[in-house]
Order: C-alpha cells, then structure tokens, then sequence
C-alpha cells in the first residue's frame, strides 16, 4: 500500500485517489504519481512502486483500461483511463468518503 | 474470476513475451522519467538516477508482483512442475525405463485382466432391462446338476402370466445353411414367439419374429445376425426377402437383429448366425427322433428366460416355480424329476454350474496381476528413493532459496505423477496385447465362452486409474522422506540418510517374488507329472473332425446310418484307421445314463455311442471279450462294452462278459461283450479315481444326432485335414466338416488349458519380480559402497582385510533376503491355496519347494549384494583419500 511520509493511507485511498487523478483524461503511471504528489501539495506522495500493482489490480478489476502511447518525452508509456465501470466506483467512492471524513470531522471537532 | 480478467489473464498466457516486455517498459519509462525530472531539478545523472530508483523501491519485487496478478497462480505452478517432471525423465533415461517398463506391464496386465473380467461377467449381452429378466434352469438335486428344460416345462412357466409379462425358451444348434452356394455349417437360434419381448430385443432391420411365426403352416422366417449382414450383405436393404436354405429348407429373412447381440448365454457354441422360430424343429430336422418334444418331458433341450412384471421379485418367481413344478400334468409323456431354478439373467450368462469355478480362476488372474502391480510399486518407491537420496543437495538448494517443504513435496508428487502417467500411456498397448493372447487362449476346462474380448475403454481406464493412484501413493513416502531432508544436512556433506525404508521395499519385493515362484513352481511340477501319467490310449496321430451328415442328404435314420458307412469306409480306405462316435473324444460333458446291472438298481454312468474301430483307432486296449464290430447294428443283438472301473462297479469280483444290462428307456437287455481299459480323459485328474464308463455301438442309436469322426492318419496329422474334407464333400455334399483338430489338442484344451494360462502368467510375473528384487538389492548395495567409500578406504588404509569388508556389505543382502522370505511365506502358501481353489489339479507346496524357492530367493539377494560389495576390492585407499 501507498505511504505518505508522515504515515500510511488509509486502506483503499490510494485506488480512490487514481481514480480520482484519472477523471478528466488518460494518464500514466509517472503522471499519475506527479498529480497525486502536486494535488495535495507534496502532503501525499505514494512510494511509486506500489502504485504500479494499484493500477494493475484496477485493470484486471475492469475500472481502468489502458493503451500504449508515447509520452511527453517520446518514451513507450502505458496510458491509464478511466471505463464506465471505474466513473461509477469513483462516483460511489466519491460519496463514501465525504461521507466518512465529514463524520470523522465531526468526531474530531467534538472531541 | 469475472470474464474481463479471464481475458486479460488469458491474453497474458498467450502473449507471454510481449507482456513482460510490457512490465518492464511501464517500469523502465516511470524510473526514466523521474531521472529526468530530478536532472532537471539540477542532480548529477547518476545521482539522479539512485535517487529515482530510491523513490520507486523495490523493481524488481513490483515486477513480480505484476507478474503474479496476471498468472494463473497454483495452475500455472503444476505446469511448471510437469514440464519439470517430463524434463527429469529425460535427463535420466535409465532411472525413467527401470521405473516405467515395470509399471507399464503390471497397469497393462491388470487392465487386460478386467477386460476378460468384464467380457466374461459384466458386459451387457444386448437383451433389454435385463434386471427383470429371470432365466429358467433345471436342477437336478439327485445329481447335483444344472439340466436344460423341456417344452412341457415351458408351457408350465408361460402360464405364470400374473408374475410375468413374457416367457420365451430357445435352443441354440448348428446346421447347414446356403445363402448362394456352398452349404457352411452356422449356428441357429430356434426361438419361441416371445423371445424378442421377453428379451426386449429390436431388430436393426425388418421385424422381429412374433407368436404368429409360431402358428402352424406358418412359412419359415428368421432374423440373420449383424455379422453375417455386414460380411454377406454389405448392410444392404436386399437382405429382407433373401432365401437362406437351412438344411435344405428355404428360410426367408426378414429382419437384422441389433450389432453386438450373440444370445443370451456366451458358452453354447459359437454365436447364432441366425434366429429362426422353435415351430420350424421338424421341418429343419426331419430325421431327428426328438419330433414330438412338444409332449415329452425327458427331451431337455431348451433353455428359457421370463420377464418379470414389475414389484416381481426372483424369489417370488421361484416360490412359483415350485409349486407349478409339483403339478401333475395331463397328456404329457414322462415326469420332471428336477426342480426348476430361476436365476436373474445378468447372473446366467453362461451355464450356471461353471459361475464359481469361473469367478475363482478370474480371481486368480486378477490376483497375479495384482501382484505384479505390487511389485512393480515396490520397484518403484526402491528407485524414487535412491533418486532422492542422489538429489538431496538440489532439494537442499531448492529449501535454502527459499522453496516451502510443501512446495518440495508438491513438486516431487507431481513428478511421481507425470511418471506414473508415462506408465500408464505405456500400459496400453500392452494392455492390448495381452487382451490378444487371452482371446486366442481357449477356457475350455471351465467353459468355452464365445467372448467379445475388444478392448474395453471402461476395464482399461479401471485398470489405469488404480494403476496410477497406487504408483503415486508409492511415491509418497520418498517424496516426504526427499522433503523432510532438510536444508542442512544436505548441503553440508551430502551424507547418505539411512537406507531402512529402501530395505524394506526391498523385503517387500522379495516376498512378492517369493509367493509367486512358489505358485509358479508348483504349477510346473504338476504340469511336469501330468505329461507322465499313463493315460492308457494315444492321442498322436488322430485327427478329429465333425461331419454333419443330418444336413448332408440324410433324410431318415437309415440314411443317416448308410452314409456313416459310407464315410467311415471312404475314410479308412485312405488312411490308418477310422472310427465314429456320437461325443467328442475328451469332453467336459458328462452325459450318463442309467444302467442297471441288478433288478432295481440303477446307475447314473458316463456313456458313449461309438462304431466299429473306435478302441483300436484310440489304441485302447480290450482286456476282456471282444471290442465292437461292423455287424453290431440295429439288427443285430444289443451290445454293449464296460470299461474296467464299470465292471468292477456293476459286477465286483466277477466277469462281466455275457452279463446283462438294461439302459433306462430301452425296451431290451444288452449283453456286455467286452471289457476295455480304463482311460483318463483328463491327464491332471491322475489321483482321481478312473471313471466308470460305458460304451454303446452307435449303429444301434435310436437316433440320429451329430456325430465326431476320429482317424488315425498315416503322417502328420494335421495333413489329413484336407483328404478328410474332400470325402466328407463327396459322400454328403451339402454337409458341413467342423472342428477339424488333432486329438492332441483337444484333450489339451480341455484338459491343460487353464493351468497352462496360470502357469505362463504366474512364471511371467514371477520372473520379473525376481529380476526387479534381485536388481533392487544390487542397487541398494552398490549405492551404499559408493556413499561409504572413505570410510570403506580408511578402514582398509589402516589394515582392514578386504574381504571382512566385502563380507559386512553383502550380509545386509542376506538379511533382506531372508526377512523378505519369511513374509512371503505365508503369501505363497495363501496363492497356492488360491490357485488349488481355481484351476483343478493343482498339486500342494510341499515342503520341498517352499525351502528351494525360500533358499534360492536368499542366495540370489546374497549374490546380488555379494556382486555389488565386490567393488569394495577395486576400491584403491590412496586414490579415494587423496581426492578428499
């Protein structure tokens, strides 16, 4: 699982947050790291070798699919996009998770 | 596993190379474009690159696991381990055939076993739902015997209609049959209307027979076998309304019964040809004397099957059988003196009396398969676990780098599996091979059953699958002791474990080869004696043969009788000697008659109707009176001669000749006129008792009926073979000659067939458990000087004698030897107490030969070890020290 450098994700983020980094258009797995590490401000960065099992597990999982492309640079680079399925995971992930940070925000905020 | 990852996985399979290409690129490019990010960032290119390598972690370990994800996990691991296993084999083709060949055989010789098994008790016969289905016998309780039914008998069955839904009787005989030219002698089934709804049997063409074939001036029809349709008619449509003349009487065909159906029982002369209705026995048979069998209840020559109506048990069949049994009947001539016995058709697939003696002999064969298998088994766990032994550092580098015990152990099963399975592709065509050789091997002692012996993909999987569960269990104990040995000892000196499981393996085989030899042993030397008893005639030279004279233009009894003369005139003319009789020579049927010597005695004897020649073409000596001549014929005084027991049974301490006797069923005594030696049929009854017997001329038959000509030829004689046909053809032109043979083989056959199967099976598998045993011990023992050299060098280095040394080794041969006899006592004498059991004549195992067999067994481990230790005298001290 991914880590961040203060501590560990919690279970299944680091799939909410590829997808999440995945949204608007098709990624791969170095640009994915990089727009994690630079949307949260350097706060979340994912030791990226364990990003790469992340995004086969949500492969085979049928959230993501993939081509070969070239990248920025002209390298031979798998790019990640999100299918029908994974918008719809991401949707329900989405509601999971604002619905459990505003709760544990509650929690927090009364303790 | 959802479909979209099948895929994905499957394309992974499929496109192995380029998938892994794939990880590695997706890795190498991320690990690139971090590089070049940090270069950019101002580090040096090399520290750039320790630092992107740093941020990404283990590479490697992230391939693997990428790997992994699209593997096919445990299925993907067995592959690997069968490659492995096939690829061990190859690397060691000797260990590979030592192991293998064995197996092979024994899987091979047991599927081949359960293939006869199958024909003989299993298979289907082809009759329809054949669980409701009863077959009627009768039963003599006087005599102990199992007797055909006369037709009386089956009316009295048919009126059962409130237990069954049909009753049929059937009688299989041969007769002469011309379909263009050229009469061949056939079997034909003379069948009652009911037979095909009793047996629930359609026909492939045409229709089946009905009652209304039974009806009186009813033209004669049958149904022709899918054999002869196929062979004569090339399957085709004219086959319907085709004219067979059977017997001279044309016969319409009007229907194909189904392939593969050969009658119910499979031991009653070759399989029908054709079925014909029962109401056509007298215009097939004109001269025959049993015309109105319809009446008489001493004509037993039927046999019957009913179908039981549904909730009917046998046993509620037979508790009606019994009381029908005791009825009196009305207008019927003679009286049943036997009960009628009902026996569930899948159990009377041949005559009932021969089923115990022929489940044992199967039994018996099953049984030295069996053990053969055995040994073959014990071979092989000897050879996995020498193999372990050998590949105990690679097992230990294998556990050091990490591979679980279990994983070890789950490969080494699979390897034992792939051999196994080798063994058991191997086994088929032996197994097909031995089906071939028991087809041509003639069960005549117990039975002749016409068996459908093709190969049998139920009896051969049977056969492999038990084959392959045994060699697999066989390799688990060296393959956990191959695990178990642990990462340790293996790699620091490559120490031999102790060899105790080997030993005991070996034990085992030497028992096995032990109950064997014992078994074969004993069937040799009974073999051996049955070739000197004097048997008291001479088969040599005799050729016999049966003519078919009844088909042959005979049209009453005294036709039948002149063209005899004929025949047996024509015949003597041509060679050294020619006689008749109504039985073959040696037979298992032993037919009797009642004789009685004295007012109000009867005696059940053993009896044949012979002509004139018939004691000096056997070369049977007279030892009283006179033997039959030319003029004992029907108008002469009836005769009859005795051979010596019967003379000393009917008249004790007194001379026969001129005695008078009286056969049950004749109108006048006959006077014995003659006392001939006895004979043995059979070579292997030499303790038994000779058997009284009675000989009657055959020219004073009251019936025709068929006849075997026995003639003494002037060279080989198998020679005469062809002479015999051309005067058979002359004298009666449409009669078939059958069963052309020596003399020599038919006694053979019914006599030493089965022992010979026995004998050859038992030395077969004897023979190679020996040799394995004996190479099992060399092995063993050769292994250990190998493993043991420096200390074998060091104690002859410091002055030990070489011959002490030789002598230790070799006596761990002499220990397995005796304990592996000693165990295989008590089974040789349980397979010579099986053997006494199926094949009658069988002598006991002496003490003589269980100690020849006991110690030649531990001298040959003896030698055997004594062989492999005589290394240790090659053995040079300086050269073995000095590598170390």
């Amino acid at each position: 699982m991914g880590k961040t450098e203060e501590g560990d994700l919690l279970p299944g983020t680091l799939d909410m947050l590829i997808l999440k980094t995945l949204r608007r258009e098709p990624k791969h797995g170095y640009a994915i790291a990089e727009s994690i590490a630079a949307a949260s401000e350097e706060a979340l960065r994912v030791e990226e070798g364990a990003l790469y099992p992340a995004l086969h597990r949500l492969e085979l999982k049928g959230l993501l699919g993939s081509e070969w492309g070239l990248s920025e640079n002209n390298r031979r680079a798998k790019f990640y996009h999100l299918t029908a399925a994974g918008r719809k995971a991401l949707a329900a992930e989405t509601k999971r998770w604002t619905r459990m940070s505003a709760a544990i925000a509650r929690v927090m905020g009364t303790a | 596993m959802g479909f979209h990852q099948f895929k994905l996985r499957w394309r992974a399979l499929i496109h192995r190379r380029q998938f892994e290409q794939d990880v590695e690129d997706e890795l190498a490019s991320h690990l690139a474009m971090r590089g070049e990010k940090l270069r950019g960032e101002g580090l040096e290119s090399s520290v750039a690159r320790a630092a992107a390598q740093a941020r990404f972690g283990n590479r490697a370990r992230t391939g693997e696991v990428l790997r992994e994800m699209r593997g096919w996990g445990w299925v993907e691991r067995l592959w690997q381990d069968v490659r492995f296993g096939f690829r061990q084999l190859r690397l060691n083709p000797g260990f590979a055939a030592a192991a293998i060949l064995p197996l092979a055989l024994a899987i091979g010789c047991a599927a081949a076993i359960l293939t006869l098994a199958d024909a003989v008790l299993f298979r289907a016969t082809g009759i329809g739902d054949p669980g409701r289905v009863a077959a009627v016998y009768s039963y003599s309780p006087a005599q102990n015997r199992y007797l055909s039914d006369s037709y009386p008998d089956f009316r009295d069955v048919a009126s059962l209609t409130e237990l069954t839904e049909s009753t049929a009787a059937y009688l299989r005989t041969g007769l002469t049959v011309r379909l263009t030219a050229g009469g061949e002698a056939m079997n034909t089934e003379l069948v009652t209307g009911d037979y095909f709804r009793a047996a629930r049997i359609a026909p492939v063409l045409g229709r089946p027979l009905t009652p209304e074939d039974d009806r009186p001036g009813a033209a004669p029809v049958a149904l022709a076998s899918y054999t002869l349709w196929e062979s004569r008619f090339q399957r085709g449509e004219s086959v319907l309304g085709s004219v067979a003349w059977m017997n001279g009487v044309p016969v319409t065909i009007v229907g194909v019964m189904p392939s593969g159906y050969q009658g119910m029982l499979l031991d009653w002369g070759d399989t029908p040809s054709f079925w014909t209705p029962l109401s056509q026995f007298n215009r097939l048979f004109p001269a025959n004397t049993a015309k109105d069998y319809e009446n008489r209840r001493e004509v037993q020559m039927l046999m019957m099957l009913a179908r039981l109506r549904p909730n009917v048990s046998v046993a509620q069949f037979q508790a009606a059988l019994d009381v029908t049994a005791s009825r009196v009947d009305a207008g019927v001539t003679g009286t049943r003196a036997s009960r009628l016995l009902a026996i569930p058709a899948v159990q009377a697939r041949f005559f009932p009396a021969y089923r115990e003696a022929t489940l044992r002999f199967l039994w018996l064969l099953f049984a030295v398969s069996m053990t053969a298998v055995a040994i073959a088994c014990f071979n092989l766990a000897n050879l996995l676990l020498a193999r372990s032994a050998a590949r105990q550092h690679e097992m230990s580098t294998r556990a050091a780098v990490g591979a679980s015990r279990f994983r070890l152990l789950q490969q080494l099963i699979v390897e034992h599996t792939v051999l196994a399975g080798c063994a058991c592709a191997l086994s088929v065509p032996v197994a097909l091979g031995v089906t071939e050789w028991l087809r041509s091997v003639q069960f005549t002692y117990i039975f002749r059953p016409v068996l459908n012996l093709t190969t049998d993909g139920r009896a051969l999987g049977i056969g492999m699958a038990a084959g392959l569960i045994t060699a697999v269990l066989a390799g688990v104990a060296p393959a956990i002791k191959a695990a178990r040995s642990g990462v340790a000892s293996g790699l620091k000196t490559g120490r031999a474990s102790r060899t105790g499981l080997r030993d005991l393996f070996l034990c085992g085989q030497v028992a096995c080869a032990m109950a064997v030899l014992v078994s074969a042993s004993v069937l040799m030397i009974t073999l051996r004696e049955a070739g000197n008893v004097r048997v008291g005639y001479s088969a040599g030279g005799v050729l016999i043969g049966s003519p078919d004279l009844a088909s042959g233009g005979a049209t009453s009894k005294d036709e039948f009788f002149r063209l005899a003369r004929t025949l047996l005139h024509e015949v003597r003319s041509e060679s050294a000697g020619a006689a008749l009789a109504w039985l073959p020579f040696a037979t298992t049927v032993r037919t009797t008659l009642d004789v009685q010597a004295q007012a109000g005695v009867w005696t059940p004897l053993p009896y044949n109707w012979v002509s004139d020649g018939y004691f000096e073409t056997l070369r049977i000596p007279i030892l009283q009176g006179r033997g039959l001549v030319p003029g004992d014929d029907s108008r002469a005084q009836p005769v009859a001669v005795v051979n010596r027991s019967a003379a000393a049974l009917l008249w004790p301490g007194e001379n026969p000749v001129g005695r008078r006797v009286r056969i049950r069923q004749e109108q006048a005594d006959r006077e014995v006129v003659g006392v001939a030696d006895d004979i043995r049929l059979n070579p292997l009854d030499a303790g038994v008792a000779a058997t009284p017997y009675v000989f009657l001329p055959l020219f004073q038959k009251a019936s025709v009926s068929g006849l075997t000509i026995l003639v003494r030829t002037p060279g080989a004689p198998r020679a005469f073979a062809g002479p015999l046909r051309q005067i058979t053809a002359r004298v009666a032109p449409e009669g078939a000659l059958t069963g052309v043979r020596t003399l020599e083989e038919q006694v053979d056959e019914s006599g030493r067939g089965p022992m010979r199967v026995a004998a050859q099976a038992t030395a077969a598998v004897g023979g190679l458990g020996i040799i394995l045993a004996l190479a099992g011990i060399f092995a063993s023992a050769a292994y250990r000087v190998t493993q043991q050299k420096k200390e074998i060098s060091i104690r002859i280095a410091i002055g030990a004698e070489p011959a002490r040394v030789v002598w230790g080794f070799a006596t761990r041969g002499l220990w397995v030897g005796l304990a592996g006899v000693c165990a295989g006592l008590p089974a040789a004498l349980w397979g010579v107490s099986l053997l006494r059991s199926a094949v009658t004549g069988v002598g006991a195992a002496g003490p003589v030969v269980l100690g020849a067999a006991a110690v030649s067994l531990v001298l040959a481990a003896f030698a055997a070890a004594l062989a492999a230790a005589g290394r240790i005298v090659r053995v040079q001290p300086a050269d073995v020290l000095r590598v170390q």
